[in-house]
């Protein structure tokens, strides 16, 4: 059972196709980034997701239901989708009270959710007078009020400072082993690649790619730059392998589709001098750069030539729902702290996996 | 449904604009009211104004409870337009996804609300009014005994002006827009109907709520054939809950981006 599930969506603004024919799958027990270029139809798909936009055609679930009519809205789905939805003159914690009564929920979650985002001293202070980060954790605040199966983020990078990013990241790593399923919006590929378990990449309204990390960074293939002082000798050693490659100066070669788990036995069996080595390729950024591009390649064609990549089919480790933890026992990763204080890891207690599982089989940035 | 209303009587309580536009309606009503019992006593008998303790005068004084109505109106065009203004309506709309179970909620909150100023003017009027008439040798019984046949009027006006005021926020978006078309239709517009065509004009919100109020403070509205109380209060009603039906099958149903 999929969170959410997204089949053959179209939104047409006018005669501007924001969407067409999207469909993917969010799991839960997951982070799933959804990628791509800046008004390749991110927004609008969260946006039909949560019921705020009417699809042209197609359909997006939410629990096997349109989010519409969903019984508790709050309690499925917590959505953060813009920094600047607060009425200024109302507090932070009087701004969740007022979503807690329309949520049907208990009014002291509102100061829990507060404490969860590390907004308490601040509660009741003036929203309109926070800054874009302290804004966007309100908004945070706002989609756990409910404890939701399923959270959903549209670009939450934005407009926080790098304290605030690392904060974000390890809280949202520690919600998804929860079990519950995270999808977050982004354009910023680096920043995504830190977090995300599974990518649904877009371009121009079209499905790209959807697969796990690992899956996609592994179908480009990666080279290995190599500096020695006997390249010559080096080169012999490759071609005997197999392998091809090329010189970049007198001193560097590159072995292409290989990598260095590949390459570092071959040298040191064959006695070679090695000054460097590094992985080039193979990260998020590339796979992404090399499937958009291959889109609007594509684009250009007669239609029907770009078969996109097979349908992703998640794993089977999820955790059931009665796993769950109620609301109130939760051990937020880590209080937020002011820049400053931060210097200590993110995430201290073991609830949090590693940082950077998501990009495990990753060789070395070039 | 209980919830809902809860959060829109928390969001009316929490916001600045709302208590701004009830004091400033009361602070008017107590100018107003002060001014009218003081000038009649120095007018004397050859004014348009009835004489001081009569009948017809201590419904003239007791009406000005009414004078919320436009105060409640752009009330309740606030409590539907502010969402828009603000944004926050994404978050209403994700809590609640049923749109009309939204405006609904504001509507039965506007109207409370309206009924609030309207009551709190009408204490305003009294508190003011009776103490100066009985300083000018008024008796405060015979006052007091014109109370029943204005003062509820008033205050139910009101509070339709309120729900009034949801509804029009529900079909016109736009705060500013809809704010401007409903105070210059109900201050200006109206006036000018009625003068041209009476028989319209008795039909129209203000002209609706001079009839549950039972006083016709415009002298020019002495012309003007009233309908019955319930009948006034009624179209008042359609005219809230009919402009509401309409904006949440149109303008409420467009996507929220």
């Amino acid at each position: 059972m999929a969170t959410i599930e997204v089949r053959g969506l179209t939104k047409r603004f006018g005669r501007v196709v924001a969407v067409e024919g999207l469909s993917f799958a969010v799991a839960p027990g997951r982070v799933t980034g959804f990628l791509g270029p800046n008004g390749a139809g991110k927004t609008t798909t969260l946006r039909i997701i949560l019921g705020l936009v009417k699809p042209t055609a197609g359909t997006a679930l939410v629990d096997g239901v349109p989010y519409r009519e969903l019984p508790f809205p709050k309690r499925s789905v917590g959505a953060v989708l813009e920094a600047t939805s607060f009425y200024p003159s109302r507090s932070a914690r009087d701004h969740l009270r007022v979503l807690c009564a329309m949520a049907g929920l208990a009014s002291g979650r509102a100061d829990e959710v507060l404490a969860m985002v590390g907004l308490t001293d601040v509660a009741r202070r003036r929203a309109g007078g926070f800054s874009l980060g302290m804004r966007q954790r309100l908004e945070l605040a706002g989609a756990l009020l409910g404890d939701p199966g399923v959270l959903v983020l549209d670009e939450p990078a934005n407009g926080l400072d790098p304290q605030g990013i690392a904060w974000l990241r390890s809280f949202l790593r520690w919600y998804a082993g929860l079990g519950r399923a995270v999808l977050i919006s982004s354009h910023l590929l680096s920043e995504a690649a830190q977090t995300v378990d599974d990518v649904v990449i877009v371009a121009g309204g079209r499905l790209v790619a959807s697969a796990p990390v690992s899956e996609l960074t592994g179908r480009f293939p990666v080279s290995v730059r190599i500096r020695s002082p006997e390249a010559q000798r080096l080169v012999g050693v490759l071609s005997a392998a197999g392998l091809r490659g090329h010189y970049e100066s007198n001193d560097v070669v590159v072995a292409e589709g290989t990598t260095t788990e590949a390459v570092g036995p071959l040298l040191a069996a064959n006695s070679v001098v090695v000054q460097e080595m590094a992985a080039v390729g193979g990260t998020l950024e590339d796979a992404f750069l090399a499937l958009t591009g291959q889109y609007y390649q594509l684009a250009n064609q007669p239609s029907g030539q770009y078969q996109p990549p097979g349908q992703y089919q998640p794993p089977g480790q999820y955790q059931p729902p009665g796993q769950y933890q109620p609301p109130g026992q939760y051990q937020p990763p880590g209080q937020y702290q002011p820049p400053g204080q931060l210097g200590s890891q993110p995430g201290r207690d073991g609830s949090v996996p590693p940082s950077g599982s998501g990009t495990g089989s990753v060789g070395g940035m070039p | 449904m209980i919830g809902l209303l809860r959060a829109e009587m928390l969001k009316l309580r929490t916001v600045k604009a709302g208590w701004v536009l009830v004091a400033v309606a009361a602070v008017i009503a107590a100018l107003v009211t002060v001014l009218f019992v003081v000038r009649t006593a120095d007018l004397g008998a050859s004014s348009a104004i009835p004489p001081l303790g009569t009948r017809s005068w201590a419904r003239l004084m007791l009406g000005f409870s009414d004078i919320g109505e436009d105060f409640a109106l752009v009330l309740g065009i606030l409590c539907v337009t502010g969402e828009y203004r603000h944004g926050t309506i994404t978050s209403t709309f994700l809590a609640v996804p049923k749109r009309g179970k939204v405006i609904g909620a504001k509507l039965l909150t506007s109207l409370g609300a309206g009924l609030v100023i309207g009551a709190v003017l009408a204490v305003v009027v009294m508190g003011a009014g009776i103490p100066l008439a009985v300083a000018r040798q008024v008796p405060a019984s015979s006052v007091l005994r014109q109370v029943p046949a204005v003062v509820p009027g008033a205050v139910v006006a009101t509070g339709l002006y309120g729900l009034y005021g949801a509804g029009v926020g529900a079909l016109v978006r736009n705060q500013v827009l809809a704010i401007a078309s409903a105070l210059a239709f109900s201050l200006v517009g109206e006036g000018i109907v009625s003068l041209l065509a009476p028989q319209v004009g008795r039909w129209l919100p203000d002209n609706a709520a001079a009839a549950l109020t039972g006083s016709t403070p415009g002298a020019s509205l002495g012309r003007l054939h009233l309908l019955v109380w319930w009948e006034g209060g009624l179209v008042m009603l359609a005219y809230g809950v009919l402009s509401a039906a309409v904006g949440v099958a149109t303008t409420l149903r467009a996507d929220v981006t």
